[in-house]
C-alpha cells in the first residue's frame, strides 16, 4: 500500500494526540471517518504498540490490549505512583483483584449489556473480594504454587496478604490512608480508580463506573473480535491440565 | 375443535409486551413496601404502601421547588408532621420508616431494583431493571445522604395520575392555556414549574441516550430503534414547540388585555402575575429549544456511531463478572493474566527521560513551569506566527519612520538632513513619540546597515525575510535612493536612548550613489 507524506502526517499527529492522553478530539474522528488510508495507518500504529483505536462518540480512544505488553503500564510505575512505598508485587496483584471485582460486579448479567447496578459500596465491594479470595483457598497451596512457577509471586502470596489484613484497624482514627487494613486498602484502590477516571464517587461510601469505563467493557470487551482476542489471551494462559491428566 | 372464524395474529398481540411489563414493573416498589409489616405502638398496621407513595410526591414537590438537598432526614420530618395523629410512632420508629421506604426505593445494595418476568413471545425470563431514587450529591462534612427522583421515579408517579412521561409537556401546556383562560394565574405559574421539570427530564433522557449511544456498539437492529427514537423525540420536540409559541402569543394577548385595563384595582396582582408568566415561560421555553438543538446534534452523532459500528460486531451477552472474574479466579490462571485483563483500562506507560542532547537543542522559552513540552508542531507553529507578527510589526514602524522623514524633507526643503534636525523636527510632527521608542533606534541602525537603499534592490542582496520589509520603503521612496551615512558625535535624544549622528540623504538619481 502506498501511503502520501500528507496521509502519514496527518495519521500519526492523532497518533501522538492519542498516546499523550489516551483520546483524541472530533477533529481527529472526522479524519479517521474520511480517509481509510489514515484509518488504516492509525491502526498499524496502535497495533504496533499492542493497542486499539476506538471511535468513542465525537472522540477518538486509544485502548491497551488484553494481554502482556512492555507498551503497558508497568508495575513499577503502577507501585511508585499509587501505593505506599514499601508496596511488593503482592500489594499491585491484589489491587487487580479489586478492580476485576469491581467490574464484575456492575457487569454480572447475560440478560442485558448495560450496567446491572447504579453503584456498588465500598463495604459489599469488600465482601465480593473476600468472596473471591475464599474461592481462591479452595485450591490447594501446591496447586496455586505449581501454576505459576517461572513468575515469582503466586496466588498464595496474595490471598496471604488479603488474610494478614483486619478489615479495619480499629486503632486507627480514619480508615484511610496508611493504616494497614482492607478498608484502607480498598481506599487507595478507590483513589487509584477515581485517578484514572475509572469510577466516580456517587456516596460517601458509594462508587459508580464512569462513561470511559463503561465504554471500555461495552466497546471493547463486548465487541466479538476483541473478545476473541481476550479469552485467547487467557486461554493461554490456562495450565494444560488435560495433558497431564 | 372448531375455531372462530377470526383468527387472533399473536405477534400482534403480544407486541410491546416487554415495554407493558416494564410499566407493571414501576409498581412493583410500592407493592413491595405493602407486604411490610411494621405496626405501632398502639398495634396499629402501619400504611407502608401509602407513605411510599407520599413519599414519591415528597421527592416531587422538592424538585418542583428545586430543592437539591433532600436528606432522609427531611424526609422523616416531613413523614412526622404527615403521620402524627394517625400513628403513635417516637422519632425512632419514624426514621426507621424512612429508611425502609428509601431502602425500597434504591436498594441499598446499589443494584438496580431487578423485575424479572416470563417473555411469552420469545418464551424467555427477561428482567426489566427501574431506578426510582437516585442520589443527588452527598455532604462530606455532615455524612449526609441526598436523594432525588430517577427517571422512573417520575414516570411512577406520573403513572399514578394516569398518564404517562411522554404526552406528559403536552398536557401541562393544554393546562396552561385553559388555566390562562379562566384567569388562574397562580396555578398556571405551578403549571410552568412543572413543565419546567419535564424539560429537565427530557434533557436528562436526551443526555443518557447519547451515553447509550456512545458507550455501545450499534447493530443496525438497534441503531434503527435509535433512529425511530430520535425521530420521535425530534417530532415531539418540534411540535411541543409550536406550542410553546402560540402559549407565547396568547400569554402576550392576556397581558396587553389586562395592561389596558390596569387601572382597575383588581387588576393589578392579575398583571404582576402575567408578567412572571410571561418570563417563566419563556425560560422553560429557551431551555426546550436548545433540546431541540441538542437532539439534531445526537442524531447526527447516532448516525456516526452507526456509520463507525460497520466495524465492528457486538457481542449479544458477556458477563463480565462471569467471563472474566470466574474464568480468571476460578481456574485460577496465572496471576499475570490479571494485568493483562486490566491493561485496557489502564493508561499507557509514559516515560520521562532527559537527553543530554537538549543542551544544544534551540532553548524554548516559552515552556510550562511544570516542565511539560508543548508539543513539536505546536512550537514550531507558534515561532512562525511570533516571527511574523514581529515582521509586521517592524514594517509598521519602518513605514512610520520614513513617512516622517518624507514629510521632514518637504518641510525643510531640502534633499539632505541630519538625524539630530530629523529628531527636532519630530517634535512638530504628528508622530512625535516615535522617538520615545526602542524600534525608531532600531530602524535607523538597519537603515544605516543596508545603506544605500535603492530602487530596485540587485537580486540576491536582500533575504527572503527582508523583502517584504524593502518592498514597502521603495515604494514609500518613489524611485529615489536613500543614504545613511554615519558621521561624528553622538545625539542625546533622552534619558533612555542615544544614538550615533547620521546624514540622511535623499537621492534623486542612481549615480548620486556612487559619489
Amino acid at each position: 500500500m502506498n501511503y502520501s507524506g500528507d496521509e502519514v502526517m496527518k495519521a500519526f499527529r492523532i497518533y501522538a494526540q492519542l498516546s499523550r492522553s489516551g483520546v483524541a478530539d472530533k477533529e481527529s474522528l472526522l479524519q479517521v471517518e474520511a480517509d481509510d488510508h489514515v484509518r488504516g495507518l492509525l491502526d498499524q500504529f496502535a497495533a504496533e504498540v499492542d493497542c486499539v483505536v476506538m471511535g468513542a462518540g465525537d472522540r477518538l480512544m486509544l485502548v491497551p490490549l488484553a494481554r502482556l505488553s512492555p507498551f503497558h503500564i508497568t508495575n513499577e510505575s503502577l507501585k511508585r505512583m499509587y501505593l505506599r512505598g514499601n508496596a511488593v508485587n503482592a500489594d499491585l496483584y491484589l489491587m487487580y483483584v479489586a478492580i476485576i471485582v469491581l467490574i464484575g460486579a456492575f457487569y454480572d448479567s447475560y440478560q442485558t449489556t448495560e450496567a446491572t447496578r447504579n453503584f456498588l459500596q465500598m463495604e459489599e465491594w469488600m465482601h465480593l473480594v473476600q468472596q473471591r479470595i475464599n474461592g481462591l483457598k479452595e485450591h490447594s497451596a501446591e496447586e496455586l504454587k505449581a501454576l505459576s512457577q517461572e513468575y515469582s509471586y503466586h496466588w498464595a502470596d496474595i490471598i496471604e496478604k488479603w488474610d494478614a489484613m483486619d478489615d479495619v484497624k480499629e486503632t486507627a482514627k480514619r480508615q484511610s490512608g496508611a493504616t494497614i487494613s482492607r478498608v484502607s486498602f480498598l481506599d487507595t484502590v478507590r483513589k487509584f480508580m477515581l485517578d484514572q477516571e475509572l469510577v466516580k464517587q456517587v456516596g460517601p461510601d458509594e462508587l459508580d463506573l464512569t462513561e470511559k469505563a463503561k465504554m471500555i467493557v461495552q466497546r471493547y470487551y463486548m465487541e466479538r473480535e476483541y473478545n476473541r482476542g481476550i479469552l485467547e489471551f487467557l486461554y493461554g494462559l490456562e495450565p494444560k491440565r488435560k495433558e497431564e491428566a | 375443535m372448531e375455531s372462530t372464524g377470526m383468527t387472533i395474529e399473536l405477534n400482534d398481540v403480544l407486541s410491546g409486551f416487554r415495554e407493558r411489563m416494564g410499566k407493571l414493573a414501576l409498581f412493583d416498589p410500592l407493592f413491595e413496601l405493602s407486604r411490610q409489616r411494621k405496626t405501632d405502638r398502639c398495634g396499629k398496621q402501619v400504611a407502608m404502601m401509602e407513605l411510599g407513595l407520599l413519599t414519591l410526591l415528597f421527592f416531587f414537590e422538592k424538585k418542583l421547588m428545586r430543592s437539591r438537598k433532600t436528606s432522609v432526614k427531611d424526609l422523616v420530618g416531613f413523614l412526622s408532621a404527615v403521620v402524627e395523629e394517625k400513628y403513635d410512632l417516637d422519632q425512632e420508629e419514624l426514621e426507621d420508616i424512612g429508611r425502609r421506604i428509601i431502602h425500597v426505593f434504591r436498594p441499598s445494595s446499589g443494584r438496580k431494583r431487578e423485575f424479572s418476568f416470563f417473555h411469552l413471545g420469545t418464551g424467555q425470563e427477561e428482567i426489566h431493571y427501574t431506578s426510582i431514587l437516585r442520589t443527588d450529591s452527598y455532604d462530606v462534612a455532615s455524612n449526609t445522604q441526598y436523594y432525588a427522583l430517577d427517571e422512573d421515579g417520575l414516570e411512577l408517579i406520573f403513572a399514578t395520575k394516569e398518564f404517562y412521561l411522554e404526552f406528559q409537556l403536552s398536557i401541562h401546556q393544554l393546562l396552561l392555556r385553559k388555566q390562562l383562560e379562566k384567569g388562574e394565574f397562580q396555578g398556571a405559574l405551578r403549571q410552568i414549574d412543572e413543565m419546567m421539570i419535564d424539560v429537565e427530564t427530557l434533557q436528562e433522557r436526551i443526555i443518557a441516550l447519547e451515553h447509550e449511544i456512545k458507550r455501545s456498539i450499534v447493530s443496525e437492529e438497534t441503531f434503527a430503534r435509535y433512529r425511530s427514537l430520535l425521530e420521535d423525540i425530534y417530532l415531539r420536540l418540534k411540535r411541543e414547540n409550536e406550542e410553546f409559541n402560540e402559549l407565547r402569543d396568547f400569554v402576550k394577548e392576556t397581558k396587553d388585555r389586562i395592561y389596558a385595563e390596569r387601572e382597575l384595582m383588581r387588576n393589578r396582582r392579575p398583571y404582576e402575575l402575567i408578567v412572571r408568566i410571561g418570563i417563566e415561560l419563556e425560560k422553560v421555553h429557551n431551555e426546550h429549544t436548545r433540546l431541540l438543538q441538542q437532539s439534531m446534534e445526537l442524531e447526527s452523532s447516532a448516525l456516526r456511531a452507526a456509520k463507525e459500528s460497520l466495524y465492528y460486531t457486538g457481542m449479544n451477552a458477556f458477563n463480565f463478572e462471569q467471563d472474566i472474574g470466574s474464568f480468571l479466579f476460578g481456574t485460577p490462571l496465572p496471576i499475570e493474566a490479571m494485568k493483562g485483563v486490566v491493561a485496557p483500562f489502564l493508561q499507557l506507560e509514559q516515560v520521562k527521560v532527559w537527553s543530554p542532547l537538549t543542551v544544544f537543542a534551540k532553548q524554548q522559552l516559552s515552556g510550562h513551569d511544570d516542565g511539560s513540552v508543548i508539543e513539536e508542531s505546536l512550537l514550531a507553529l507558534d515561532e512562525e506566527e511570533d516571527d511574523s507578527s514581529y515582521m509586521r510589526r517592524r514594517k509598521e514602524r519602518f513605514v512610520q519612520v520614513v513617512e516622517a522623514l518624507l514629510r521632514c524633507y518637504e518641510r525643510l526643503n531640502c534633499e539632505e538632513v541630519r538625524l539630530s534636525e530629523f529628531i527636532a523636527y519630530l517634535d512638530e510632527d504628528e508622530a512625535s513619540d516615535l522617538k520615545s521608542e526602542r524600534d525608531f533606534y532600531d530602524c535607523w541602525i538597519i537603515l544605516h546597515q543596508r545603506s544605500p537603499i535603492r530602487p530596485i534592490m540587485s537580486e540576491g542582496a536582500v533575504g527572503e525575510s527582508d523583502k517584504n520589509l524593502y518592498e514597502s520603503i521603495t515604494s514609500l521612496l518613489q524611485g529615489r535612493s536613500l543614504i545613511v551615512r554615519e558621521t561624528e558625535g553622538i545625539i542625546k535624544v533622552n534619558e533612555r536612548y542615544s544614538i550615533q549622528e547620521l546624514i540622511i540623504r535623499l537621492g534623486g538619481d542612481q549615480d548620486e550613489l556612487f559619489r
